[in-house]
């Protein structure tokens, strides 16, 4: 690779290496992904704001500090990009949305005063699926900054919702990015990108000052090159927060010296395995091989209960009820995808009953995946049971007849964390993926499996040609 | 009665509801829009049909724990 190529597609750990023995500084790094983002970040439609002021008072600090030997550690000098649905104090936060484009709050989300505390250098916000696909969309274009396009393939889809934090990575323009999930939101773009994204546990990162769509699903997390990386950006966001209730009292540490790479115990989820593309199921039989060299694999199957019903109500009712006032304003007429400018209506439809009912299926959900999870390491499953659609046709259309498991509703149901990482390309030279699910509070046994599968294998290092 | 019938009488119940919404948004909806929220609606009254059919129990709690805000007793 080049020098340049070389640098657009480092590791956060391997760019902290460069900043440290004098190969860069933190103000050519910013510089070199500011010039990324506006070259190649655009053409995916990936950016929303360019923070160029505040990267660069960042950087020059960052420069300043680890010159004089005040090291913050692994992230300190380090850009990234953030989701434009963290707020950022005095930088327009769109939500993704065109009604609210100029939207501005005083203050900064929590995620991102911790990776400001990390020495991180913020250079841009990134797009999004508008609302975090709260008012239901069901095709790629729908955010006012365009449909979110793939780096393998500029005919087809990043994924969402995170759409540019997927899309920036994969690119090369930033070396890692803040995305959020309630359903799905940071997997699929990861997945779709061929880059590693991580879920973490229901409350292992704060969410204060970030957009709700729903309150008992949303989650925050990071999207990387790697595992290894995953785990350096989680522990500079992780923890408690006394100003957001849903926090773990826990703290997480990251300490991949001390974890064990192989002996671990895998399940393996072969839930609607048969309805996935070709591709997709050849390289999951793939990674199986590769996870068996550092695993014990074992079969294992959901207990049954109606996950996807109880999914959707919950988010549509807590949707409905979070976003209301663009609702009754009238605000979601101006949204970008025709379907979402009606789609936040029907939750006004969910009986009160019929909510709780749904959240109390979820406490048994809650409480046999603890058993199942429990006795495993962490369970496989594709990512995704195809690889990105095209931009110009329906998710639905693109899907056919294949229908999905129900291992990322029952996994958000129950706040486990989860991480996609890649394992190899379907039809159209697009990636596909391999997802790990753990227990919930394991989020460092999870990093490690996944960290131990990519010293397996090379896919991490396959980069698209920008 | 058949499938058909209780598909269509459903959805004609999904269709009132959605009415009943819009109705709380005068002016805001014309008839393909009524129509597309008529779905949503349908869509939702699926899901809730199926998560009536499992079982609870009287003390079954909802997920999120009720916690009161203010300092433990020691």
């Amino acid at each position: 690779m080049s020098g340049a190529k070389a640098l657009s597609f480092a590791t956060v750990r391997q760019l902290g290496k460069m900043l440290r023995n004098g190969e860069t500084t933190p103000t050519e790094l910013a510089e070199f992904y500011i010039e990324r983002l506006e070259r190649i970040g655009s053409q995916l439609n990936a950016v929303v704001t360019i923070t160029r002021d505040l990267a660069m008072r960042e950087a020059r600090l960052a420069e300043e500090e680890l010159a004089a030997g005040h090291d913050r550690g692994p992230l300190h000098g380090i850009p990234y990009g953030a989701k434009d649905l963290l707020a950022t104090s005095g930088i327009p936060t769109s939500w993704g949305a065109g009604p609210l484009k100029d939207q501005v709050f005083p203050f900064d989300a929590a995620v991102i005063e911790r990776l400001r505390n990390a020495g991180a250098v913020l250079v841009a916000k990134l797009a999004m699926v508008e609302l975090a696909g709260g008012m239901g969309y069901r095709q790629p274009n729908a955010s006012f900054t365009g449909p979110g396009i793939n780096p393998w393939n500029t005919d087809a889809w990043s994924g969402g919702s995170s759409s540019g934090s997927g899309s920036a990575v994969g690119a090369g323009c930033v070396p890692f990015a803040i995305g959020s999930e309630t359903m799905g939101s940071i997997l699929t773009p990861a997945g779709f990108c061929g880059i590693t994204g991580l879920r973490p546990t229901y409350g292992r990162v704060s969410r204060r000052g970030a957009m709700a769509l729903s309150w008992t699903l949303d989650k925050i997390g990071p999207m990387c090159r790697t595992a290894d990386d995953c785990g350096l950006v989680l522990a500079a966001i992780a923890g408690p927060d006394p100003d957001e209730p849903s926090t773990l009292d826990a703290s997480f540490h990251y300490r991949p010296d001390r974890d064990r790479s192989a002996g671990f115990r895998i399940g393996v989820m072969r839930e609607g395995i048969q309805h996935t593309q070709h591709d997709v199921r050849d390289n999951f039989e793939r990674s199986l091989d590769e996870l068996s060299r550092i695993a014990t694999l074992e079969e294992v199957t959901l207990p049954d209960f109606p996950y996807s019903p109880t999914a959707e109500l919950i988010i549509r009712s807590e949707g409905t009820a979070a976003l209301e006032p663009l609702i009754t304003s009238g605000k979601v007429k101006e949204l970008t995808a025709p379907e979402d400018r009606t789609g936040g209506y029907a939750g006004y439809a969910v009986p009160a009953v019929d909510y709780l009912r749904a959240m109390r299926i979820r406490q048994h959900i809650m409480t046999e995946l603890e058993t199942l999870f429990s006795r495993y390491d962490a369970v496989a499953h594709p990512s995704f049971d195809m690889v990105a659609s095209p931009l110009d046709i329906s998710f639905e259309e693109y899907r056919g007849e294949r229908r999905w498991s129900t291992l990322s509703a029952a996994g958000n149901l129950a706040g486990l964390p989860a991480i996609t990482v890649p394992n190899g390309f379907g039809e159209r030279n697009l990636p596909t993926g391999v997802q790990f699910v753990g227990r919930a509070g394991e989020d460092g046994r999870l990093l490690s499996v996944a960290r131990s599968y990519q010293q397996q294998t090379s896919w991490h290092t396959r980069f698209p040609k920008w | 009665m058949t499938g058909s019938d209780n598909g269509r009488e459903q959805y004609a119940i999904s269709r009132q509801r959605a009415s009943e919404i819009a109705s709380q948004f005068p002016g805001r909806l014309n008839d393909s829009e009524l129509e597309q929220v008529a779905q949503r609606v349908d869509r939702l009254f699926r899901a809730i049909e199926e998560i009536r059919k499992y079982p609870l129990e009287n003390g079954d709690e909802p997920a999120p724990i009720f916690r009161p805000i203010g300092k433990e007793q020691p």
